[in-house]
């Protein structure tokens, strides 16, 4: 009878990598006669899409002419068995892989390899891995005047896999990949990308749905005119930090930071600004231009009162919500844009407090909007 | 060996038929083959085993026992492979109490010690046995070809082990009357029987078999890989595995049945609010179809992609793989085109927005009240390829009522009685707005054709 050779590999909680050579009959399934225990050459794992983890580990298998047993386990780790497939990299002959069997109850399967030639195999076997969270995020310092920012990029992994890796490459798909050791249930934080004086613009929006008070946003070019725009930021939480006049470090907010493809933007809402005062009152809201038994059409005069307490000019853009029917702006004290048959933004300048006045100046603006064939 | 007892007792009887005496011999004669022909659609494995009994002069008793499998009692059926006329079937008994048994009565004219052994085929249907196609695709860094391998996995739940059987995998749809699982727990009688379950493997279907078997036979060995022979068997397509394979139960095996290099595909995007909401899609499109290849290596186009998961990476020039998705394809006729789906792409950016809403054509009844009115809106969409490559997308936007695209930017084109589509390529960093005008019919200006 054709002898086997027959080779096995387990992947299971502190038995990393054991990967052994056996001589059996083929109509035996006890696994005897193991002699060889090659190691993992290189383990590396992509970080694909979404939350999918793609392992390839790379060994060199010591294969004997004719019909090879290759066995492959994984008790104790989150593998997805129909995942795992071999690769031949690099073989003296032709090297085929004939068949994979799947045993009952047992997190294994076994490839028959049919090999021209005695020698080592360069193979790889990839599968798919769960449990390997990933998080990435960013720590964003502002200068004193908040023209500029440092950005660093942080890729965390969490391996809750079951298994131990060593020497493991993690491939990010952006910035640099990285070489680490990470034991089971482990988590390793690291600095991906470094993005120094980026220029940032700065803004105030109004939206009354949100509340009271304006918000302050930083918005971060990820373009290459911005020094960065080399690949896509994820989506991940940015902590954001100004220095001081003597250079410290002071929290200024957090936000989460949506996925940013090259040449886009990300906003972060950093905090309230309570150094401007709005108040938005509708002045008039009357029907007009009745016809039949409903059908008519409305007028609306939207009026806001603004004071700037700070020492600097600012631009506010107010956010204003309309109920996606017919409409028109038919008067307004500010430059608008109409962004949709449901949203449309004003923008107003707002002067610096002037030093040492007793009172604030108030701006009043105020805007018309008719809206048409109501019933 | 197997599992479960499948037991097959040969009783030989003196005198006539009536007298079922038994006389103290009895053997078990091995199988010389098994052939197992799984269909995908249905829970049905066709059995077809050959042996070789001893027989003498005169009534023969056969005994055949399944228990702890998940044969269909009513499938079992017995036939002669050599000796001719010299041996005939008299008859089949379900003994009463006896459950999962049936005796067969054979009279003889062979000697077994002067004539030989005689060949018998035993065939039967059985459940528990499956096979599943699977697929892996290597889809290249410039997403203009693929690699594709195809694999077939046989799974046997049967409660019977498989040893140096032939397996044969049937694709497509059979119609049963009542399940195999079902007959086999049910113990139904030989008079049940009907002819339409025999007629799988009746004449014509048998000669189709023996041209894939014969093709198998002509098909070269390469470097100890087997061949799956494919042929095309009235609306189904049978797959032969070269050679033989042992799945003992609550095994499985999965074996290679093609690889393609070079296939060209077309890597688009899709906008459809009705899928996905406002989310572009990444999709692989591909033919089953012949394609340019060097010599020696295989094509797709000679026999169809039996429905199954399809995992696609994408290889980079390292030979690194990337994990895109995993979707389950439906099953792809020669010539068909299959289009995968490889989930959201966040690289490709969409703002889409409604500019501006008109009404216009208000009527009123004699009571004052709106009956009738048509809506004039303007849409934008702007699109931003953020992808490294020059991409196609195409948009899909679905209407309700009575409407019609009165101008737009781009060519459109209807795919339903709803929905029509946009179609534009993209060069990388590119960004394309659409605009278009879509009015609308309401209440009683519905029955107005005039546009």
């Amino acid at each position: 009878m054709q002898p086997f050779t027959r080779i096995r590999m387990t992947l299971a909680i502190a038995l990393a990598a054991f990967l052994l050579l056996a001589v059996s009959p083929r109509d035996s399934q006890a696994r005897i006669k193991l002699v060889t225990l090659p190691d993992r050459d290189k383990i590396t794992m992509q970080l694909c899409r979404g939350d999918t983890t793609l392992v390839e580990e790379q060994r060199v298998l010591n294969l004997k002419r004719g019909e090879n047993l290759i066995d492959f386990a994984w008790q104790n780790t989150s593998i997805d068995g129909s995942s795992v497939q071999i690769r031949i990299v690099e073989a003296g002959g032709t090297v085929n892989v004939l068949n994979v069997s799947y045993p009952p109850g047992e997190s294994a399967l076994t490839w028959e390899v049919n090999c021209e030639k005695d020698g080592p195999v360069l193979v790889r076997i990839s599968y798919l891995i769960q449990r390997f969270g990933r998080d990435y995020s960013y720590l964003v310092t502002a200068d004193n005047k908040e023209t500029e920012l440092t950005i660093r990029c942080y890729t965390t992994v969490k391996n809750w896999t079951g298994e131990r890796f060593a020497d493991l490459m993690v491939k990010l798909g952006f910035g640099s990949d990285f070489t680490t050791d990470l034991d089971n249930l482990e988590a390793r934080k690291r600095l991906s990308a470094k993005f120094l004086k980026i220029p940032v613009r700065k803004d105030y929006t109004f939206d009354h749905q949100w509340g009271e008070y304006a918000r302050m946003f930083y918005h971060i070019e990820n373009t290459k005119a911005n020094r960065m725009g080399t690949f896509a930021l994820k989506s991940g939480k940015a902590r954001i930090y100004i220095k001081d006049s003597k250079g410290e470090e002071v929290f200024l907010g957090e936000d989460w930071g949506a996925a940013t493809p090259r040449g886009e933007t990300m906003d972060l809402f950093v905090g309230l600004a309570r150094d401007i005062k709005i108040k938005r009152k509708i002045m008039e809201n009357i029907n007009f231009n009745h016809r039949g038994r409903s059908l008519h059409d409305n007028r609306k005069v939207f009026l806001f009162e603004i004071e700037n307490f700070k020492d600097q000019e600012i631009t506010l853009q107010l956010k204003e919500h309309f109920d996606g029917g017919e409409w028109k702006i038919t008067k307004s004290d500010m430059d608008h844009e109409i962004l949709d048959t449901e949203n449309a933004t004003f923008s107003v300048k707002l002067p610096a407090r002037q030093k040492d006045a007793e009172e604030v100046k108030k701006i009043t603006v105020q805007y018309t909007v008719e809206s048409y064939n109501i019933w | 060996m197997k599992r479960f007892v499948l037991l097959f007792s040969l009783v030989l009887l003196l005198g006539t038929g009536s007298a079922f005496s038994a006389i103290d011999m009895t053997t078990l004669p091995p199988r010389d083959t098994v052939q197992l022909t799984i269909y995908n659609g249905e829970d049905i494995t066709l059995v077809k085993e050959s042996r070789h009994l001893s027989f003498k002069k005169g009534i023969n008793r056969i005994q055949f026992s399944w228990s702890n499998t998940l044969i269909d009692p009513t499938s079992i059926r017995f036939a002669f492979k050599s000796h001719g006329d010299k041996v005939e079937l008299l008859d089949t008994i379900y003994p009463p109490n006896r459950k999962e048994t049936l005796i067969w009565h054979i009279d003889s004219q062979v000697n077994s010690r002067e004539d030989g052994a005689v060949k018998v085929q035993i065939t039967y249907f059985t459940s528990g046995i499956s096979w599943a196609a699977d697929y892996a695709a290597f889809l290249e860094e410039d997403h203009k070809t693929m690699g594709l391998d195809g694999y077939v996995k046989i799974i046997n739940h049967s409660g019977e082990d498989y040893e140096n059987a032939q397996f044969r995998l049937i694709v497509g749809r059979i119609n049963l009357v009542e399940k195999i699982a079902a007959l086999a727990q049910k113990g139904v009688m030989y008079r049940d029987l009907n002819g339409k379950d025999r007629a799988l493997y009746g004449k014509g279907y048998a000669n189709r078999v023996r041209r894939a078997e014969m093709a198998m036979e002509k098909a070269k060995k390469d470097g100890g890989q087997r061949a799956i022979v494919k042929e095309g068997l009235s609306e189904y397509f049978i797959f032969t595995i070269e050679g033989t394979d042992t799945v003992k139960h609550r095994w499985q095996k999965r074996l290679p049945s093609f690889s393609v290099k070079g296939l060209p595909v077309e890597v688009f995007y899709k906008l459809d609010d009705t899928k996905w909401n406002q989310t572009i899609h990444k999709l692989l499109r591909f033919k089953n179809n012949k394609h340019e290849v060097k010599k020696d290596e295989k094509t797709l186009g000679s026999e169809p992609l039996p429905d199954g998961v399809i995992k696609v990476f994408t290889r980079s020039k390292d030979n690194t793989l990337w994990y895109e998705a995993s979707q389950y394809m439906k099953y792809a006729g020669i010539g068909q085109e299959i289009d995968v789906d490889l989930g959201p792409e966040d690289r490709m950016l969409v703002e889409r927005k409604r500019l501006r809403l008109k009404k216009i054509n208000v009527r009123l009844d004699i009571h004052g009240s709106v009956i009738g009115w048509r809506t004039q809106e303007f849409f934008q969409t702007k699109i931003t390829n953020r992808l490294p490559l020059a991409s196609r997308l195409e948009v899909y936007r679905t209407f309700p009522g009575k409407f019609k695209i009165i101008e737009s930017t781009l060519d459109f084109y209807q795919d339903d009685h709803d929905t029509y589509y946009f179609s534009m390529n993209l060069k990388p960093d590119e960004k394309v707005t659409l605009r278009y005008q879509v009015d609308t019919k309401n209440g009683k200006n519905r029955k107005n054709n005039d546009w």
